[in-house]
């Protein structure tokens, strides 16, 4: 039983591990340019653009609400870990984050951590700022502690509902900021960021690191994918049809929208199109109106001219609108 | 044909018997010495396939048959083993592998490579003391040597009923098949009616549909996995195609730049875009094929029976397969009813094909009621033609029954010596059996002696018979009794 106990503990830290990363993946995404998990510097490692490093130490408890036994001994190690972490690379926070809402186990700190909190060294109480500072006495090369900040993550229970509802509050948070309006894609990305970063960080080799891009295009595939009708576009579309066509043309749709000889020539001809419509309706009217252009370029075989007609709209605006959001997210994310 | 010699090996022990070209007796005054042993060795030389006796175990002795043969003259056959004789003819040698290769050695000795006969001459030839006195047309005429009367005479005529015959077998198969299934199905049904639940009825087919499910999406990630690809090799040329062509573009301002790559608006975004996608997808058909794979193992296990209920006994994750069959016994039913009125219908036409105006059934039959008028079991207007193929052997009984079958032997020997020009020998074995009297193995006697002078008489029995010359050969305690050394 004992051995079980430790091997679930260590299971439920790693979990932790891997969605405090993501959470400060997307705190700092903007600025992000690569996430490791177990590094070589710490157990959590943001590169940054400006080539500067976020480096974030994870400590989770399983029963955190109630249990702060080891709380000071997870302090104590964090400080020295990061205070090492500091000395090799250029840092711009050094981050204890840990699910506990009570991470020094001390009255007068007790009510800042409820919920998710972010407190920099500055911010601690006078009792917390001399317990650290008591840590750091020993230490050769002790941290900067103005770019020290514990942040408490809720992450509690088996029940994943629970378990994970602050990581998808910050997840929602951040395809709200996209201005995207895709049901379920919060739940998607979680899980596949999740499965990211778990296989990041059981990789071996600490220089293959997980980069942006890789972080960011999954939204993209979500949010291109055709299989989605929007709501502009369903106004004009009967939504049944809409799915009907697309179950049946899915590859013949993905393949005209992803193929460059035939998108670049769309998009061409949508820049040059004017009318007097609000931009917003603009991909839709394009689409409404010029589909016979393309009729030359489709030949899929005996197929009922509505059809048909329909298959050019939804890849004339998907293309559009594909280019649209993949422009919105790379600007959001600055990628 | 003329059986001249046989000499048999068994250790230690050896000892030669030499037959006459007329009447051979196999005499011992006792039973059990060993006369339906020699008979089965000389046939078991001869490359049948003849069960052993009890006392002789046939694989364990050499023999070494010589033989005088219409079509070849004189041959020496001599077997060691189950598995090859070793034939010699003028001197020269030749093996023959058996039973793959017995057709060819009959063929030989018989002079004919008529399947139809050569499958049926033992059974016309050789009366065995167990099952021989009751073979009439059609039955066993020794361990798995079968004799049908259509089939020799079909021979006998040249009729070729192949495709027939091959139909017949196809339905003869599909109806065991039926038969089969359709006593699971009564099984079924009893198991249905005795535990009324078996709990997991729904659990293979629910397997199945998983399993199903699972391989539309991986075929359906495998393709689109082939889709992505395409469209990537497709922007890759087209990315190489305006490469190679070296534009230049006028920006508004007047300045100039070269068309590549990353300024063609779009091109790096979908080559992104296509890559995340191909991640995805191939993500997502790992997922699947693996879950397939274990669902597999799973139900490799539980093939085994190693994992599945482990509480369950074999016998109980048996009903519980059967069980789960769907089978309509009505249906399966039908289909017996149709399998045999079709087989029946070809065993009709093949039967037709044979009998219908074929002069060797005449000749066989005007023969049997020659010979059942002389042993006083009728005359030709109370033996019907068609005789020669009754099935009613209930009304044949003891003595009637050992006539009977003697004529009817008589007249297939008749028969093929027509055709072949071979004169067979004729080997009973025991022919006087309980229930037919010294009066009556007379007249058979007298029907050999007149009417089959010239062809060997190879007789075993405990009995003496009225022959002007018999070669009586004389077993006394065991068959081989001569030490060689």
């Amino acid at each position: 039983m004992a051995k079980n106990r430790r091997a679930n503990a260590v299971v439920f830290g790693f979990d932790f591990q891997v969605n405090a990363a993501i959470v400060l993946m997307l705190e700092n995404i903007e600025d992000l340019k690569s996430l490791r998990l177990e590094g070589n510097y710490e157990d959590i490692e943001l590169e940054l653009v400006n080539n500067q490093y976020i480096l974030a130490q994870a400590k989770a408890v399983e029963r955190a609400s109630s249990d702060f036994n080891n709380v000071r001994a997870n302090l104590k190690k964090s400080l020295i870990s990061l205070s090492e972490g500091q000395i090799k690379v250029d840092v711009r926070n050094l981050v204890l984050i840990t699910n506990s809402p009570n991470p020094l186990k001390e009255d007068a700190s007790v009510g800042i951590f409820i919920g998710d909190a972010h407190r920099d060294f500055l911010s601690l109480p006078i009792s917390s700022q001399q317990l650290i500072g008591k840590y750091i006495k020993d230490i050769k090369q002790p941290l900067n502690l103005k770019k020290f900040m514990i942040q408490t993550l809720p992450f509690e229970t088996d029940n994943e509902l629970e378990r994970y509802k602050i990581v998808r509050r910050y997840i929602d948070d951040f395809v709200g900021d996209l201005n995207l309006n895709i049901s379920g894609l919060g739940k998607k990305l979680m899980n596949i960021w999740q499965n990211e970063v778990f296989v990041n960080g059981s990789k071996k080799d600490p220089d293959i690191k997980l980069y942006k891009a890789d972080i960011v295009w999954p939204i993209m595939v979500i949010a291109t994918d055709v299989e989605r009708c929007d709501d502009r576009f369903a106004d004009q579309f009967d939504l049944s049809t809409y799915d009907e066509i697309v179950q049946q043309y899915k590859a013949i749709i993905d393949s005209h929208c992803e193929r460059c000889e035939f998108f670049t020539k769309v998009l061409s001809d949508y820049n040059s199109y004017t009318c007097e419509k609000k931009p917003s309706e603009k991909p839709r009217a394009f689409a409404m109106e010029k589909w016979e252009t393309y009729l030359p370029e489709f030949n899929i075989g005996i197929i009922e001219a509505e059809t048909l007609q329909g298959i050019i709209q939804i890849i004339l605006y998907t293309i559009v609108r594909n280019r649209i959001t993949i422009g919105r997210i790379k600007k959001g994310v600055k990628l | 044909m003329i059986i001249k010699s046989i000499r048999l090996k068994e250790g230690l022990f050896e000892r030669i018997f030499v037959f006459s070209k007329s009447v051979n007796l196999i005499h011992s005054s006792k039973n059990s010495c060993g006369k339906t042993t020699l008979l089965r060795f000389i046939l078991y030389t001869l490359g049948y396939n003849i069960p052993n006796t009890k006392k002789i175990k046939f694989k364990n002795c050499e023999a070494e048959l010589i033989l005088e043969c219409e079509t070849v003259g004189e041959v020496m056959i001599f077997r060691n083993n189950e598995t090859a004789v070793e034939v010699s003819i003028k001197g020269e040698k030749q093996t023959f592998i058996l039973p793959e290769q017995q057709n060819d050695l009959h063929r030989m000795i018989f002079g004919t490579e008529n399947l139809d006969i050569l499958n049926n001459l033992l059974g016309a030839f050789y009366v065995d003391q167990e099952k021989g006195w009751t073979l009439l047309n059609r039955g066993v005429v020794i361990g798995s040597i079968r004799f049908n009367i259509e089939e020799l005479i079909r021979g006998l005529s040249g009729i070729d009923c192949t495709d027939l015959i091959q139909k017949e077998s196809q339905f003869s198969k599909a109806l065991k098949k039926y038969r089969q299934m359709f006593s699971i199905s009564q099984y079924r049904e009893s198991l249905e009616a005795d535990s009324g639940n078996l709990g997991t009825e729904n659990y293979e087919e629910e397997t199945n549909a998983f399993e199903g499910q699972l391989l539309i999406s991986q075929r359906s990630y495998k393709a689109e996995l082939k889709r992505i690809d395409r469209t990537l090799s497709a922007n890759k040329r087209f990315k190489k195609y305006v490469e190679d062509m070296k534009l230049f573009v006028e920006a508004p301002d007047g300045s100039t730049f070269p068309v590549t790559e990353n300024n063609i608006v779009g091109l790096k975004d979908i080559v992104d875009l296509l890559v995340a996608k191909r991640k995805r997808v191939l993500s997502d058909y790992a997922t699947v094929s693996r879950q397939l794979e274990l669902l597999q193992k799973e139900k490799d296990k539980e093939f085994e029976q190693i994992a599945f209920f482990k509480t369950a006994t074999q016998m109980e994750v048996f009903d519980r397969r059967i069980f789960n069959i769907p089978m309509n016994q009505v249906a399966i039913k039908k289909e017996i009813t149709r399998l045999e009125k079709e087989r029946k219908k070809i065993r009709d036409d093949i039967s037709t094909k044979t009998k219908k105006n074929n002069s060797v059934v005449s000749t066989i039959s005007k023969t049997i009621v020659k010979y059942l008028t002389e042993l006083g079991l009728g005359d030709k207007d109370t033996i019907p033609m068609g005789y020669l193929f009754t099935s009613n052997l209930k009304e044949l009984s003891g003595a009637i029954m050992h006539k009977t079958v003697f004529a009817f032997r008589l007249a297939y020997i008749i028969a093929i010596e027509n055709v072949l020009k071979i004169k067979l020998p004729i080997i009973l074995d025991s022919p006087s059996g309980k229930e037919v009297d010294k009066e009556n193995i007379e007249l058979m006697m007298e029907l050999l002696k007149r009417d089959f002078p010239d062809h060997q008489l190879i007789i075993a029995s405990i009995f003496t018979y009225d022959f002007d010359i018999v070669n009586t050969i004389e077993i006394k305690e065991r068959l081989i009794e001569t030490n060689v050394l």
